[in-house]
């Protein structure tokens, strides 16, 4: 131990007494420049298939005795109705307490064999996920279809996660950038749309919410679906397959439809909405605007993921170098591309000081018109190798290509989709980016400021003119 | 017990098999390389680390290394600008930082084909970043700063608890008085006087180490490295070390209480505990493990699903150098819940496992955990790469990894016990954060300190 202390505390100087070498050889002056690519392309699943006709994707990878899980089942917060929350909730209960073990047991049980499981609520799908060492993979099975089949939705339980939810609830109201992506749910998908939330439910309809109507929800959307299984890691299909087939081999329900309607919230035309955050010394700008939907061929869907980067998808987006690199507004911008069966939407957000408000509100906005002008090869360039670096990194972990090829599945894609992505953005050039990004804006946006309406109010309705709406924290009419 | 554990888990990854295998060498000028070589994808990691942090900041500059980070990506003679960032994304490639208060350190992560660039990149402003400095580069950063500074501290929820930690755990002149992200006052103050003299000081070779992992040649690779950052000049001999502070065994301020904008309030517990990889480090983070790790820990069952005293409560051993703390956090259910009985209830389960020492079933859930969570460290290139700089800087040994794991292995009932001992005899911190009534905020309540861990992208 002294030992070891001792080396702790000498950090620092590393060799203080050797004479200075004289500098030799010189940097080049220029940097050098990339040869070619290695090829690449994700590992691709063996596609297996169930008793019941449910497609299971197996990437087997044994480096490490580690694997991923993921089951997509569709329905997700679209099957909410109209009881925000009911589905985060529902799912959120599955691993608490199923079969023989009530919510304490079945947490030991998980948790003594370091199983990480449990299920993730998404705009249209729910996935259930397993990361677990590969020794435990019987087990971690077993714990997981108890939840899928045999939940148990004790009332007590219910309460007491009821209990937790409404506290987070309250927790989140503390963040702006929460409020912002709640608010900016509401106004953009409108009243009545399934996804115009929010997910996670309010005081009110998590209230109602009963151990019977949670255990309807999950019943309802598990048995509808056949789900999708993806597997990666040191798993082999000699053991996976049996082992599927003898817990979720009955698991079958035909196709799900997870066809969403439009938004509805900016059909009339952009609307430009603050919520008040006092005292907040930041102030959360957030942007949506209609994009081009998962039936769009997938050229334009290249063009379109193409185009977002070049917007605001690195550090070196259009959006993070004039709010952060050139103006010194915020510490990062960003923007994304969201295409869903039915709508697709880009949304841009940044935090930015309170005091430059409306002048990053108004670069904001010429940034997302700027990039209707077009873009350049070389910022589609950029964009190819990020897109292409992503999926590098991603498949650098089991639970990161799980997650890819689940994302996959969401989207109704088939596993050779990366391929054929990179296949296609290859062939994107500047015009065929800018015509596919057919975005409406402004014309159609939501446009949602959270901040201390004190003090930027005046500033922002000066610099962006225009019907400003003040709402509350849920995006209801202000008091 | 160990017998029991390690049928608990009969996994085909014991501690022996856990290695991050590299190779060695230093540079004439001084600067340690580590080789590791990983071909399973065309990836490449560079990560740099820099033996400098927080803790070695003068007075009036808190939050220097990490505004200095920032610095970093703002160019030199020979890649002016926004270069750094432009050239690496425009081949395919992406990079951030970070700065604590003992290190900082740069990553550049992107496909294999463009090694030697990010070796040429990362040598370029190695060796020359001070002569391209400029008052305007630092105003830009220093608003960038202290905008992270408004976003991770003033408006995040507690934010104002993590910025009066430092000041409440030590004494003023320790190194960690102050937090990483520093204050307002401070960042105004640095001058680009204060940036070159940093620049020279502490990021020179002799003071860095070098990882370079994944998909490269390993014989060709010696020789780029050799041509990039081998032209870096060694500095003239320094002493840059660290300060050597007093142990600290007591909080300065043992309670505080603070309003904030939330809607709960909440208490943080904290405990001065030992430092990083020393003896009683593992056996802290066993108990916090044991307390606060996931649904079957002592404190989410008895506070949560039995007494419904809390929201969310959470424990953690925050290993560091110079000194480390144990932390349990916990947020009340409604505006009105009494602190104090959420703080006893805490305290009953503190005094419960140093009085009964863990269970069989604890000390196999924990110990299964660790060992999953190595694994998973072992997984990523980016992480391998930052633990063989992590380890290096911390044992002198860049592969490390079986005797860390090999420290929660060998650790006793007893260890646990008298580590849970040392905590409910030891004198605490307590920080209690209420809702403010009616609050301006912002960056002109807040203090001159803060707590987080800063990075530049």
């Amino acid at each position: 131990m002294t030992a070891l202390i001792a080396l702790l505390l000498a950090c620092g100087p590393k060799t203080p007494v050797e004479p200075v070498v004289p500098a030799g050889p010189q940097l080049a002056a220029t940097p050098p420049t990339p040869g070619a690519p290695r090829d690449f392309a994700p590992p691709a699943p063996t596609i297996l298939t169930l008793s019941s006709g449910a497609q299971v994707w197996l990437v087997e990878n044994d480096s490490l005795p580690l694997f991923s899980l993921r089951i997509i089942v569709p329905g997700g917060e679209a099957a909410d109705g109209s009881t925000p929350g009911l589905t985060s909730f529902a799912d959120e209960m599955l691993t608490h307490g199923a079969g023989t073990r009530d919510a304490p047991a079945y947490a030991a049980a998980a948790e003594a064999l370091a199983i990480d499981l449990g299920a993730t609520t998404q705009d249209t799908s729910t996935t259930l996920w397993i990361d677990a060492h590969s020794d435990q993979l019987i087990p971690a099975l077993d714990l997981l279809a108890d939840a899928v089949m045999k939940p148990r939705f004790d009332k007590d339980e219910v309460d007491r996660v009821r209990d937790v939810r409404l506290g987070e609830l309250t927790v989140a109201l503390d963040s702006p950038r929460s409020v912002a992506g709640q608010v900016a749910d509401r106004v953009y998908y409108g009243e009545g749309h399934p996804l115009a939330g929010p997910r996670s439910g309010t005081p009110d309809s998590i209230e109602k919410l009963t151990a019977k109507k949670l255990k309807a929800s999950w019943a309802l959307r598990r048995d509808a679906t056949t789900p999708t299984f993806i597997v990666v890691g040191a798993v082999d299909a000699e053991t996976l397959l049996p082992a599927l087939d003898a817990r979720f081999g009955k698991w079958s329900g035909g196709a799900t439809d997870i066809g969403l309607p439009a938004p509805t919230g900016t059909v009339a035309g952009t609307r430009m909405v603050f919520v008040d955050a006092p005292g907040s010394s930041q102030t959360v700008l957030q942007v949506r605007l209609p994009a081009p939907d998962l039936t769009a061929d997938e050229a334009t869907l290249s063009g379109a993921r193409l185009a977002t980067t070049v917007l605001g998808g690195t550090f070196t987006s259009r959006l993070n170098r004039k709010l952060r690199e050139e103006e010194g507004y915020t510490y990062g911008a960003w923007a994304g591309f969201y295409p869903q069966d039915g709508f697709g939407e880009v949304i841009a957000s940044t935090q930015v000081q309170r005091d430059v408000t409306a002048p990053a509100l108004r670069d904001l906005l010429a940034e997302l018109r700027r990039i209707q002008d077009g873009v350049t090869e070389d910022e589609l360039t950029k964009a190819r190798g990020s897109r292409r670096t992503d999926l590098i990194d991603g498949s650098g972990s089991r639970d990161g290509l799980a997650d890819m090829y689940a994302g996959l599945a969401t989207q109704g894609q088939e596993p050779g989709a990366f391929a054929a992505r990179l296949a296609a953005e290859a062939q994107v050039d500047p015009a065929a980016a800018l015509a596919s990004y057919q975005l409406a804006v402004l014309d159609h946006a939501a446009v949602i400021v959270v901040g201390d309406l004190s003090v930027i109010r005046g500033p922002v309705e000066e610099a962006v003119p225009g019907t400003w709406q003040v709402l509350d924290v849920w995006g209801a009419p202000a008091k | 017990m160990f017998l029991l554990l390690s049928a608990a888990l009969a996994s085909p990854a014991q501690a022996a098999d856990l290695s991050l295998p590299h190779e060695r060498y230093q540079l004439d000028n001084g600067l340690t390389v580590i080789l590791h070589h990983d071909d399973s994808l065309p990836q490449v990691v560079v990560d740099t680390w820099y033996d400098v942090g927080s803790q070695n900041e003068v007075a009036g500059r808190t939050g220097f290394a990490h505004l200095f980070e920032h610095l970093m990506f703002m160019g030199t003679t020979r890649l002016p600008g926004s270069g750094f960032d432009d050239l690496m994304e425009q081949s395919g490639g992406w990079n951030n930082a970070w700065t604590s208060e003992d290190a900082t350190n740069y990553y550049d992560v992107g496909p294999s084909h463009i090694l030697e660039l990010l070796l040429w990149m990362e040598a370029d402003r190695m060796e020359g970043l001070d002569g391209a400095m400029t008052q305007e580069k630092l105003d830009l950063q220093r608003d960038v700063v202290r905008n992270e500074r408004r976003q991770s501290v003033e408006d995040a929820p507690y934010g104002e608890a993590w910025e009066a930690l430092n000041g409440a755990m030590y004494p003023a002149d320790h190194p960690y008085a102050h937090p990483v992200i520093g204050s307002h006052e401070d960042l105004q103050a640095a001058t680009v006087e204060d940036v070159v003299a940093f620049f020279q000081k502490y990021y020179v070779p002799t003071n860095a180490s070098l990882v370079v992992a994944g998909d490269f040649d390993p014989v060709a690779v010696k020789a780029l490295i050799e041509q990039t950052l081998g032209t870096v000049p060694r500095p003239p001999d320094m002493v840059v070390g660290s300060v050597v502070p007093d142990p600290v065994d007591l909080p300065v301020t043992p309670m505080l209480e603070l309003t904030d904008e939330v809607q709960l309030p909440a208490t943080m517990l904290t405990w001065h505990s030992p430092k990083v990889l020393t003896s009683g480090d593992a056996a802290m983070d066993v108990v916090a493990s044991i307390l606060g790790e996931g649904r079957s820990s002592r404190l989410y069952s008895a506070l949560l699903h039995e007494q419904g005293l809390v929201t969310e409560v959470q424990a953690y051993q925050m290993s560091q150098e110079l000194g480390s703390l144990f932390q349990v956090f916990a947020l009340a259910t409604s505006p009105d819940d009494d602190l104090e009985a959420i703080e006893a209830a805490v305290q009953a389960e503190l005094d419960r496992l140093a009085q009964d020492g863990p269970t069989e079933e604890e000390l196999t859930r924990t110990r299964n955990q660790l060992e999953l969570h190595f694994l998973r460290e072992l997984e990523d290139l980016n992480s391998r790469a930052e633990n063989l700089n992590r380890y290096l800087h911390l044992t002198g040994e860049a592969d490390y990894v079986a005797q860390d794991l090999q420290r929660y292995r060998d650790l006793t009932p007893d260890d646990i016990k008298a580590a849970a001992a040392m905590l409910s005899t030891a004198r605490r911190q307590t920080t209690r954060i209420y809702p403010a009534p009616d609050s301006e905020g912002g960056e002109d309540d807040a203090g001159d300190d803060t707590g987080a861990e800063g990075g530049a992208q």
